[in-house]
């Protein structure tokens, strides 16, 4: 499997100005792309920030998380008590999603005690039951007593929120490569081998866990608070679906799990074909979604990443060039 | 109130029918699977349009079953098995595409709509237990789940099928060493829960309205059930399926609309609290990757 990128040898400062021309890079699309396509590339943003984050918890700790909607709904209902009931600036209620977000974590990090199975079960139930709860309790129910959901006002135009996704995007990839070149993310790479081990000789495995946990859940809530705004409606049954917690799973996977880069380019590919099978095919749309993850699990269980590291490791120097100048030596 | 207690007892029962399989899964197999709403559901439909087409309701579910596991098997040797040997974890997002799959494809040749079997002389049949009255369906559940437990504890417990199934569910590696035959004692394996698991469908439908995407609710159920039992612990499972009945349906009556995430909230505390679950087994299955 591939290390090129998997944490432990990341090259943090060439990682970082790869993120940043990126990210400049995506600064000029609403030059060139019209309104359809801008509103298509947020949502694509959107979706690779959610994928990125799960895969930090889970591909690289290797904590199957399945209720990470919960962080981003959570993020949408943060800012939408606090913009429309409190009359908070905007911004602030975005910065707000996010922590609250990373606050909830923290009070559920006692839950990364469970292992496996557990832990998935666990968040999907809390996703559920805040399903439930939120429609219900007043504080959140809406902003008058009859609401299902909260409507807002048009808050910014669209390039706004498209460089404001763009701009946590490149900053959530850049808290990781920071976190994943960290000590820390040394942890989590001995952390996901062997945790007794691990622990064994000196890692404070809690606390990576804890850490990355609530990294992960700032930025989905940030994420949450700008797309609430951005789609001017939400009800808690679509912000808190199944959907939104499943979709960054099948995007790592399918780009390849536990690495950097594999969750950007997975959920670009698959999330521009899902795009296309909404248009075309609408009815049989979830059909072949099942049928693409199934393929995926089946065919490409270590991402398309692994393809392009076996690849490239064909057209490898050999004998490699530090071992051939030293066996020249040892002759010589 | 006893009353209402003896009622959630029985609804209990239900979840303990539907959360034996994925018991079995779970302690023979070692993976979760995310397909197992399905095989509920796909029981309840096919006992459904079994009876509509003027089969003897008993007769429609028990040939359902029969189909639900002969899915099942299918399954498990198409999709499961190669999957499996790479990582338990991925079964689980292999199963989540299945159970996508399945859903969608029942949803064209069946339909959309809620389906709710009504028989002459079976759905308001009742039958007086300590002096109450209960539905007989669910009393049948109840009884059946009893039975089932034991059939199983008997079969894990006392016999040599049993003990071969449980060594395969400690370590499969050591099983195969010694010669069991390990892709054999998984089919049986599947076949039983496909079967228990489209029998509890098909006396669900009876009882329940049924629609196509409750496959979620009855698999995160199950699950519930099963780890709040303590995985490989079958008394725990009935157990704890028994006491969720109960817990569900005091909520409903006292607190209407807020039962689910009553139990939802709950299952977070006990995960916080006892990660193992209330009955932990003496020889729990050992984390597998």
């Amino acid at each position: 499997m591939a290390t090129w990128n998997k944490g432990i040898f990341l090259n943090r400062n060439r990682y970082l100005l790869v993120a940043l021309a990126g990210a400049l890079a995506l600064c000029l699309g609403p030059a060139f792309l019209d309104s359809y396509w801008l509103k298509f590339v947020s949502f694509l943003i959107i979706s690779l920030i959610i994928a990125c984050s799960w895969n930090l918890i889970g591909g690289y700790c290797g904590y199957f998380s399945f209720g990470h909607g919960l962080f981003f709904g959570i993020g949408a209902y943060t800012i939408a008590v606090a913009v429309l009931r409190f009359n908070v600036n905007p911004y602030a209620g975005m910065l707000l999603g996010g922590l609250v977000s990373a606050a909830l974590a923290l009070v559920m990090s006692p839950m990364l005690r469970l292992k496996g199975f557990n832990f998935a079960l666990t968040t999907l139930a809390l996703l559920e039951a805040t399903k439930v709860i939120f429609p219900k309790w007043e504080f959140t129910r809406g902003m008058k007593s009859w609401d299902l959901g909260w409507s807002f006002p048009p808050l910014m135009s669209d390039t706004r929120y498209y460089l404001l996704l763009v701009l946590v995007f490149f900053l959530m990839l850049a808290s990781h490569i920071v976190f994943l070149s960290s000590r820390l993310g040394f942890a989590t790479a001995a952390l996901k081998e062997d945790e007794l081990m691990a622990r064994g000789i000196g890692v404070n495995t809690m606390l990576t866990r804890v850490c990355a946990f609530v990294l992960s859940a700032f930025w989905v809530g940030v994420t949450g608070a700008i797309y609430a705004p951005m789609i001017t409606y939400i009800s808690s049954q679509a912000i808190f679906s199944l959907s939104w917690s499943v979709k960054p799973i099948i995007v790592s996977i399918f780009g390849g799990i536990g690495t950097l880069t594999g969750p950007i380019l997975g959920g670009a590919i698959l999330i521009f074909i899902d795009q296309l099978l909404w248009e075309r095919f609408l009815e049989y749309h979830t059909l072949i979604y099942g049928v693409l993850l199934v393929a995926i699990v089946m065919f490409l269980p270590d991402g398309l990443l692994s393809h392009y590291d076996r690849v490239t490791s064909m057209f490898r120097r050999y004998p490699p060039a530090q071992e051939a100048k030293e066996s020249h030596a040892s002759a010589s | 109130m006893i009353y209402f207690v003896l009622l959630g007892v029985m609804k209990g029962a239900i979840f303990a029918l539907a959360g034996w399989g994925f018991s079995i899964i779970l302690g023979i197999l070692g993976i979760v699977n995310f397909s197992h709403g399905i095989f509920f559901i796909l029981g309840g439909y096919l006992t459904f349009t079994f009876a509509k087409a003027g089969l003897n309701p008993w007769l429609a579910i028990l040939a359902a079953s029969f189909l639900v596991s002969v899915y099942a098997l299918a399954i498990q040797q198409f999709f499961i098995n190669r999957v499996m040997a790479r990582s338990h974890m991925m079964v689980l997002v292999l199963t989540l595409g299945l159970a996508i799959v399945a859903r969608e494809a029942m949803g064209l040749v069946f339909g959309y709509n809620e389906r709710l079997l009504v028989m002459e002389g079976v759905n308001e049949r009742t039958v007086t237990l300590f002096g109450n009255e209960f539905p007989l369906l669910e009393a049948i559940a109840f009884a059946l789940s009893a039975a089932i437990f034991g059939f199983f504890f008997y079969l894990f417990r006392y016999t040599a099928l049993g003990l071969r199934l449980r060594a395969i569910g400690e370590n499969t590696e050591i099983a195969r060493i010694l010669g069991m035959n390990v892709g054999r004692s998984y089919v049986l394996a599947m076949l039983l829960c496909g079967f228990w698991t489209g029998l509890a469908g098909g006396m669900t439908i009876f009882v329940l309205p049924m629609d196509l995407h409750q496959d979620v609710y009855w698999t995160v159920m199950s699950f519930l059930v099963v780890i709040v039992g303590g995985t490989g612990n079958l008394g725990g499972t009935f157990l704890s399926a028994i006491l969720i009945g109960i817990i569900l349906f005091l909520s409903s009556i006292y607190a209407r609309g807020y039962s689910d995430s009553i139990l939802y909230v709950l299952l977070f505390l006990l995960m916080l609290v006892k990660p193992t679950g209330l009955f932990p087994s003496k020889m729990v299955v050992e984390e597998r990757k």
